[in-house]
């Protein structure tokens, strides 16, 4: 479980693990916790998610099957692909059925599963939202074929889930992404995004973007992109000290704008 | 974000524009337009417009989004009133753009087994997509919603541009926490397809740019916030300066028909068009012009202003008084109502803030038409 605060990168650090991890060749089934007043639609996604990956893995043999076999899960439990159809009372859904497919796609390719679900804690404020993070912890707290991956944002909900009932402790480890990112990080890599999109960021730009940041990944990124831009319109490749000390100032009364 | 590594699109160069300009669009509105296209091009992931009532940023952005490269679908979200019309609207656009061969199978108006349906549906099922509910319109609005941006990526090739003019309407007239989820699922939408860039349109403090300053809303931070205003009557004498090659209208008639059209460039042109070809000079040319299309939407106008009376229980007095230079709590009515009309008149487009702290009507053939029909109370209280 990664916790911080919103906007400091804890998706983009859990999209790149799953990246990482899909092409040693394990399957993520990737889900944003939707917000709703119940887990229906939480759970149709799982549905739609499990049902597509092996569509998304044709060329993958150990997966070739996924498709069926999620059908075939759920006609054996009775379940349609439409959730829809089983009514609007919350307490009609099989939660724990429908939440143990990411374990079913797990046993069919014979590799663990990464279940990444983003901003769980929306699912706190469920309806049947205990039951959703119970059965989680019941399916996977224990289980080795399934590795569960949160990020979340909203501090009171995720202690919520840690305490009593839920014990989501048992299920994952906290971990607390830091807000701020060494500014040897950013002086380091940011040249290198900068290349990435076409720009040479000369030393002293380079600074003035690093130092306006202090470490804040939204607001260092948000000054590199207003310079990146300027540097456009210019019809420059070069990001020089003018293009950074603008970009900096329109960083800057953007993040006051949103205060 | 900063722009996409190796997936800047294609935008013509200024001198291409110069050929290819539209006096019409860009008149007024040149700073916006070479803003917009240059942040366009940059691949932004989600742009929010915000644009005042009549400021011509419909036609501006679609100009904009044609000077792009590559797969790019625009929605009117005028026509829809939720998540599953919406979806609706963007997957008949997606069809009708971008497989335009399939388009009479879709919309169900050429037989249901026609080669070019069947193509299409064998090519979404391959990529997961099943098209009938939402050809259809069936099931819950979110779900279709995503079925939708599944489609525009797919018959896209991974790469899309998807601009929707006048969200703002849509969002403001669903409860809260429906737009909430609308907004929740767009973002949603982008998150899947990083090669999705969204461009949303609103009126100002509309729903979508609270959304992006609201710590507390999906959409927090989550894209890039433009802010269009009306142009001013000058900006149109300025911009002749570049647009000048596209238009035989003389400057002095062009500068006086904006004046009477108070900016609002759709109109500044019709009073151009309706002005006569000879007469004493520009002024009274653009005047004539001006009462022409007053004579000719007179009556489309009165119903409008019968219409404010079902928007709000006092629209018509608000409106009355902004159309006559008093303050709209210069109402006799409490300020909370009076700020309820305005919030709602905002909402619709039929009032606007040219500045902090002063109110105006939207449209100046309205306003003129009430000025000149004011309630006789207005004329107590005249400034």
């Amino acid at each position: 479980m990664l916790t911080g605060d919103r906007r400091i990168g804890k998706t983009t650090v859990c999209d790149a693990a799953c990246d990482q991890v899909q092409r040693d060749g394990m399957v993520v089934v990737e889900i944003e916790v939707p917000e709703r007043p119940d887990a229906s639609a939480l759970l149709q996604l799982v549905v739609d998610r499990c049902s597509r990956i092996s569509l998304a893995a044709t060329g993958r043999r150990m997966l070739r099957a996924a498709r069926p076999l999620i059908e075939k899960v759920l006609r054996d439990e009775g379940i349609p692909l439409d959730l829809g159809q089983l009514g609007p009372e919350p307490g009609a859904l099989p939660t724990r059925a429908l939440l143990s497919l990411p374990s079913r796609l797990a046993e069919e390719a014979g590799e663990p599963v990464v279940f990444f679900l983003d901003e769980l804690q929306r699912a706190v404020d469920y309806a049947d939202g205990e039951q959703v993070l119970g059965d989680l912890v019941d399916l996977y707290g224990g289980a080795t074929d399934v590795v569960v991956l949160v990020d979340g944002s909203k501090e009171r909900a995720l202690e919520g889930m840690l305490g009593a009932p839920v014990q989501f402790g048992k299920l994952c480890d906290r971990l607390s992404l830091e807000p701020r990112i060494p500014t040897y990080t950013w002086r380091e890599s940011l040249p290198g995004r900068f290349r990435q999109a076409g720009l040479e960021v000369q030393p002293e730009a380079l600074e003035a973007l690093v130092t306006f940041g202090d470490g804040r990944p939204y607001a260092t990124m948000t000054a590199a992109r207003y310079a990146a831009l300027n540097a456009r319109k210019l019809g420059s490749e070069i990001i020089g000290a003018f293009e950074a000390q603008e970009g900096v100032a329109e960083a800057r009364r953007h993040l006051e704008e949103d205060a | 974000m900063l722009p996409r590594p190796g997936a800047t699109l294609r935008k013509m160069p200024d001198p291409a524009l110069l050929q290819t300009g539209n006096a019409e669009v860009l008149t007024g509105r040149l700073a916006e337009y070479r803003e917009l296209v240059d942040l366009l091009a940059e691949r932004p992931g989600l742009t929010v417009i915000t644009a005042d009532p009549w400021s011509g940023t419909s036609d501006l952005l679609g100009a904009a989004i044609e000077e792009l490269d590559g797969a790019r679908v625009s929605v009117d979200a005028r026509a829809c009133a939720d998540s599953l019309d919406l979806a609706m609207a963007i997957a008949d656009m997606t069809v009708t753009q971008l497989a335009p061969d399939a388009a009479a199978w879709w919309m169900r108006t050429a037989p249901p087994a026609g080669a070019a349906g069947l193509r299409l549906a064998r090519r979404l099922g391959r990529e997961g997509v099943d098209l009938d509910d939402l050809r259809l319109g069936g099931g819950p609005g979110e779900r279709r919603l995503a079925e939708a941006m599944e489609l525009l990526v797919a018959l896209a090739g991974g790469d899309a541009v998807l601009a929707v003019d006048h969200l703002g309407l849509v969002l403001s007239a669903l409860p809260a926490h429906e737009a909430r989820q609308l907004l929740g699922e767009l973002r949603a939408a982008r998150r899947r397809h990083p090669g999705l860039d969204l461009v949303l349109v609103e009126h100002p403090d509309g729903p979508v740019s609270s959304a992006l300053a609201d710590s507390g809303h999906p959409l927090y931070r989550a894209g890039q916030l433009l802010r269009f205003r009306r142009p001013r009557p000058a900006r149109f004498l300025g911009d002749l300066a570049v647009t000048r090659p596209w238009t035989d209208g003389p400057v002095e008639l062009i500068g006086a028909a904006a004046e009477l059209a108070g900016g609002v460039p759709a109109l500044t042109w019709r009073v151009l068009e309706l002005a006569p070809s000879d007469g004493e000079d520009d002024h009274t040319r653009a005047l004539s012009g001006w009462r022409r299309l007053r004579r000719m939407t007179a009556a489309q106008t009165a119903r409008q202003w019968d219409l404010l009376r079902r928007v709000h229980p006092i629209a018509q007095p608000v409106v009355a008084a902004m159309s006559v230079g008093l303050r709209p709590h210069a109402v006799a009515a409490n300020s909370k109502s009076i700020n309820d009309a305005l919030s709602r008149l905002r909402e619709l487009g039929a009032a606007w803030q040219p500045e902090p702290r002063r109110w105006a009507l939207g449209d100046p053939l309205l306003a003129a038409w009430v000025r000149d029909h004011a309630p006789p109370w207005t004329a107590r209280r005249r400034p």
